[in-house]
């Protein structure tokens, strides 16, 4: 008995203490947010840039208004900060990070990470990981789209996921790593997959060639490193490169103590391979590096959605790799969910080995950030066979749709159009209706039936090609254009690839080729994408609109019956060439044998595409749905083009919109900001990092002779579409710009530059 | 309608096209357009697009008016290949290893052509999801970093952006490869 009481004396201690404890826990929680929550706004603390997109809603929106209409024309450079010091790049693909008095970014091709004073845009500190091999045979070996965040109002972290795939936290005051995560502040994201690590090895000193060529291999046993060749084993341990690549591209996303980590894959154009790895999201404990939950893109047997595979999920089955969520992501704070946009399967226009709707590609994604559980999803393109990966973080507003007050997420993606959905149910806010499409040629490929068609809002990029798409001045001229055009097959949009050999499903087919827009770039792709104003509920699209065509030949050594045009005989890491192969004598085979994929789209210099309001910034009201206004990027307009031919005689032909490019926008009280890009062509130019470009989208004519003008930087009335500025910047924008407050004084910063010329670029009022 | 492709005589090739469902048409066109040129004398580089129909490179034999230099005299400038260098980054460099266009294999593919053709596969073909979108002159300083990545020298002149003059190119490479 008194034992008993004892033990319940004990017990009821305990408990008190307990509670206590949870008590002064709670307190310091509170306390904690307090301090941070009760001033941020959507995640960030105004005046500042503390997501990629940002803010937590990824809306590229700074409530800032020092630059305005008014004075926009006399910013200057404040600071250029040479982003190549450590190394160079591919072209500057980063959009950097600015949070309590420091810029946070990062550079070169092995994402070294970086503070950087905002004043003067010195280098406070650096951080740098060696990861061998695992660097050396990365699928995405670039800077990479930047950093996430965390700060508890005492300590601060920049994380980073680095192209080898391991994910650091790192004290943001002083570039170390964070002792208490991980293995002096990293953990290796090879682990925790189900995969045992192995000891890697390379056969040859070079990158992986695209899409996955050339890759490293598991080292035989005893194998050392060869100084001399740089080929062997070097130490560093992964998954078994036969399961396949992992890699990244975009920031993680923090919510709460929770990092989201997600991972980006090989380019589908070309794989070798019917297997590879899934995509993965997975949660880690912001203070240690453990991981907490992990989600399958690519459901496994007994997952909800692994139905949706009818030749089987598991990983490791025939056609099953790849899915995914390379893109940057968007979080609701409030609700705990994470939204992330999902790639496609392998390979990027064949899927003829993966029959189904292949869930969870290209989709967003609702994901409890605490527990890692799926609560809805969505997906835009049932069976992709069009590289129309969701490329691009969703953007997330509070509307007033039919006079109710909605939560919505609004995805623009690759296909041109704006999908609005509820963000707590993922339920259309307008129907989206599936439609019935057209069905491919090509043998064994399974195409869905129908595609899910948004009714509201308009699209922003040209559909398809329908005869009503071509010039037509005068019925001449609309015979011979749509006799051009009827070379390729048309259709309203999904038009499927062509088989390239003229052979299809029951015989001979009818095409060889097959229109394509808006194409693998876009619609809105990873350059551009889209800024929404959380006041007003208006969305500015950055996007391009283009023409092109596609088809799909047999390579002699890949495993895949079908992909992009191409021929990898020779390659390591492909299959012995067939019996009787005899390599191509057009080059076109082994670079890309675009040679007979593409269609003549001009007569006499004039394109048999009609000029159309799309790409540039189309703006939205996501209250009503409907579209506002339309500016092409740059505000840039070509001449009309000029033509002897006589089937022009007499027309008077108009002006070409630019309509090519991913314009880069973000938006502050007033105005749109918008950067060119990196092909510059708006601005007029030359193209790669000086200026312009000469190709054209639908309507464009032949390439034109340069403008005037160089870089600019542009800036629109947000109401109106009005141009309000423009003001000259030393080389074209290469990523999302952002914009902050530090001591009194507005910034705007941007990426420029490719290979050893990389910048941040600071400008600022006089 | 054969014909359309060829007349009139000037196609012009914007971002997304790129050659030619007719091969045989489109050959035509260029072997057409080869004798047509090679009697022009070299133009000054124009600021418009290559007047030549997009298509696969022709064997060797198809161009058989003699080149007036190779690309061991020195046909590009160091600063031309600079810039090429940093076009290749911004575009080129995410799909390509440097293996699948310098030593023995572009040695199997572009020896002995001209430098026009290597121009004009470039011009209409790359980047892959946006062909024929950077300016004629992008191209031509990628071309001129192409050379240099197969160590053939450099010297004053650039390489123009102009099929005509770099028709007179013949593509020679040089015994002994230096490092890229």
């Amino acid at each position: 008995m008194r034992q008993s009481l004892t033990a319940r004396r004990t017990i009821g201690l305990a408990l008190i203490t307990g509670v206590a404890l949870f008590a002064v826990l709670f307190a310091s929680v509170s306390q904690s947010s307090a301090r941070q929550g009760s001033k941020l706004v959507r995640g960030n603390m105004p005046g500042e840039w503390r997501y990629w997109g940002a803010d937590a809603w990824s809306t590229r929106y700074s409530a800032l208004d020092q630059i305005n209409a008014s004075n926009f024309g006399s910013l200057q450079v404040a600071w250029r900060w040479n982003a190549a010091v450590d190394g160079e790049d591919e072209y500057y693909r980063t959009t950097p990070l600015f949070a309590n008095g420091r810029i946070l970014t990062v550079a070169t091709t092995h994402r070294y990470v970086y503070g950087v004073d905002p004043a003067d845009g010195h280098t406070l500190w650096s951080w740098k990981l060696a990861e061998g091999i695992r660097w050396q045979k990365a699928p995405r070996q670039f800077a990479g789209r930047g950093l996430a965040y965390w700060t508890d109002g005492t300590e601060e972290r920049a994380i980073v996921i680095t192209p080898g795939y391991h994910l650091a936290s790192i004290d943001a005051k002083t570039g170390k790593g964070d002792p208490k995560f991980g293995k002096n502040g990293v953990v290796d994201l090879m682990e925790g997959l189900g995969f045992p690590l192995v000891p890697l090895a390379v056969d040859d000193s070079g990158s992986i060639e695209i899409s996955e060529a050339f890759p490293a291999r598991k080292a035989k046993p005893g194998e050392k490193w060869n100084a001399a060749t740089k080929t062997g084993a070097d130490g560093t341990m992964g998954i078994d490169p036969a399961n396949g690549e992992l890699a990244n591209s975009s920031p993680a996303v923090v919510i709460g103590d929770v990092i989201v980590v997600g991972n980006s894959a090989i380019h589908g154009y070309y794989p070798l391979k019917l297997r590879n790895m899934i995509g993965t999201v997975r949660g880690f404990d912001v203070h240690s590096g453990k991981q907490l939950w992990k989600f399958n893109l690519v459901p496994q047997p007994g997952e909800f959605g692994a139905e949706t595979w009818k030749n089987g999920s598991k990983i490791g089955t025939a056609g099953v790799g790849k899915v995914d969520p390379w893109a940057t992501w968007s979080s609701d704070p409030e609700l705990g969910l994470v939204y992330v946009p999902v790639g496609m399967p392998i390979a990027d226009e064949y899927g003829g080995h993966r029959p189904g709707d292949n869930l969870f590609a290209n989709t967003v994604v609702a994901i409890d950030a605490k527990t890692g559980v799926r609560k809805w999803h969505y997906q835009f393109v049932h069976h992709d066979i069009w590289d129309y990966d969701t490329p691009m973080a969703p953007n997330l507003l509070d509307v007033t749709v039919n006079g109710a007050r909605r939560k919505v997420i609004a995805a623009t993606t690759k296909q041109g159009w704006v999908y609005v959905l509820d963000r707590v149910t993922g339920e259309p806010i307008w129907p989206i209706v599936e439609t019935r499409v057209l069905q491919s040629e090509v043998p064994n490929e399974q195409t869905s039936p129908t595609q899910p068609i948004p009714t509201r809002p308009a699209p922003y990029s040209q559909q398809g090609l329908l005869a009503a798409d071509l010039i037509d001045y005068t019925p001449a001229i609309k015979d011979s254009a749509l006799k051009l055009a009827q070379k390729c097959r048309m259709g309203p949009y999904f038009i499927p690839p062509s088989p390239l050999d003229g052979k299809g499903k029951n015989g001979k087919s009818e095409y060889t080729c097959s229109w394509y827009a808006p194409g693998a770039s876009g619609g809105v792709n990873i350059d551009g994408g889209t800024a929404a104003d959380p006041e007003t509920g208006m969305i500015y699209v950055g996007s391009q609109t283009g023409m092109s065509t596609t088809a799909v030949a047999k390579d002699p050594c890949s495993e895949l019956d079908y992909t992009s045009p191409h021929d990898s005989c020779g390659k390591i890491g492909a299959a012995p060439a067939p019996a009787g192969y005899k390599p191509s004598a057009d080059p076109a085979g082994r670079g890309g044998g675009f040679a007979r994929v593409a269609a003549v789209t001009t007569i006499g210099g004039v394109s048999i595409f009609k000029p159309k309001e799309y790409g540039g910034i189309t703006a939205y009201d996501l209250n009503t749905g409907d579209k506002k206004w339309w500016r092409p990027n740059g505000n840039f307009w070509r001449p009309a083009p000029v033509t002897d031919d006589p089937l022009f005689a007499g027309v008077t032909l108009p002006k070409v919109p630019n309509n090519g490019n991913q314009a880069e926008v973000i938006t502050t009280k007033t105005l749109v900001i918008n950067g060119t890009g990196r092909g510059g062509y708006g601005a007029g130019g030359r193209g790669g990092a000086r200026g312009g470009r000469a190709g054209g989208a639908p309507g464009a004519a032949a390439p034109a002779a340069p403008a005037a003008q160089g870089p600019q930087l542009f800036a629109f009335d947000k109401a109106t579409g009005n141009p309000v500025g423009a003001v000259a910047i030393p080389a074209f924008n290469t990523a999302v710009p952002m914009t902050f407050m530090f001591q009194g004084k507005q910034y705007i910063v941007f990426a420029t530059g490719a290979g050893d010329n990389t910048t941040l670029t600071a400008l600022k009022l006089p | 309608m054969p014909d359309l492709f060829c007349y009139p005589a000037v196609i012009r090739v914007i971002r997304g096209s790129a050659v030619g469902v007719l091969i045989a048409c489109l050959l035509a066109c260029v072997a057409g357009e080869a004798t047509a040129q090679a009697k022009k004398p070299p133009a000054k580089a124009p600021s418009k697009a290559p007047a030549t129909a997009p298509a696969a490179p022709p064997p060797a034999a198809v161009i058989t008016t003699p080149a007036t230099s190779t690309t061991l005299d020195s046909v590009y400038s160091p600063e031309q290949a600079g810039r090429g260098k940093e076009a290749y980054s911004m575009y080129c460099r995410s799909c390509h290893i440097p293996a699948s266009h310098t030593g023995p294999v572009f040695k199997q593919w572009w020896a002995g052509r001209r430098v026009s053709e290597l121009f004009e596969y470039v011009s209409t073909r790359m980047p892959k999801n946006e062909p024929a979108s950077l300016a004629p002159e992008d191209y031509a300083d990628v071309v001129a970093y192409l050379l240099k990545m197969n160590a053939m020298p450099a010297g004053k002149s650039e390489l123009e952006a102009d099929p005509t003059a770099l028709k007179q190119i013949r593509i020679v490479t040089p015994t002994k490869r230096a490092k890229p």
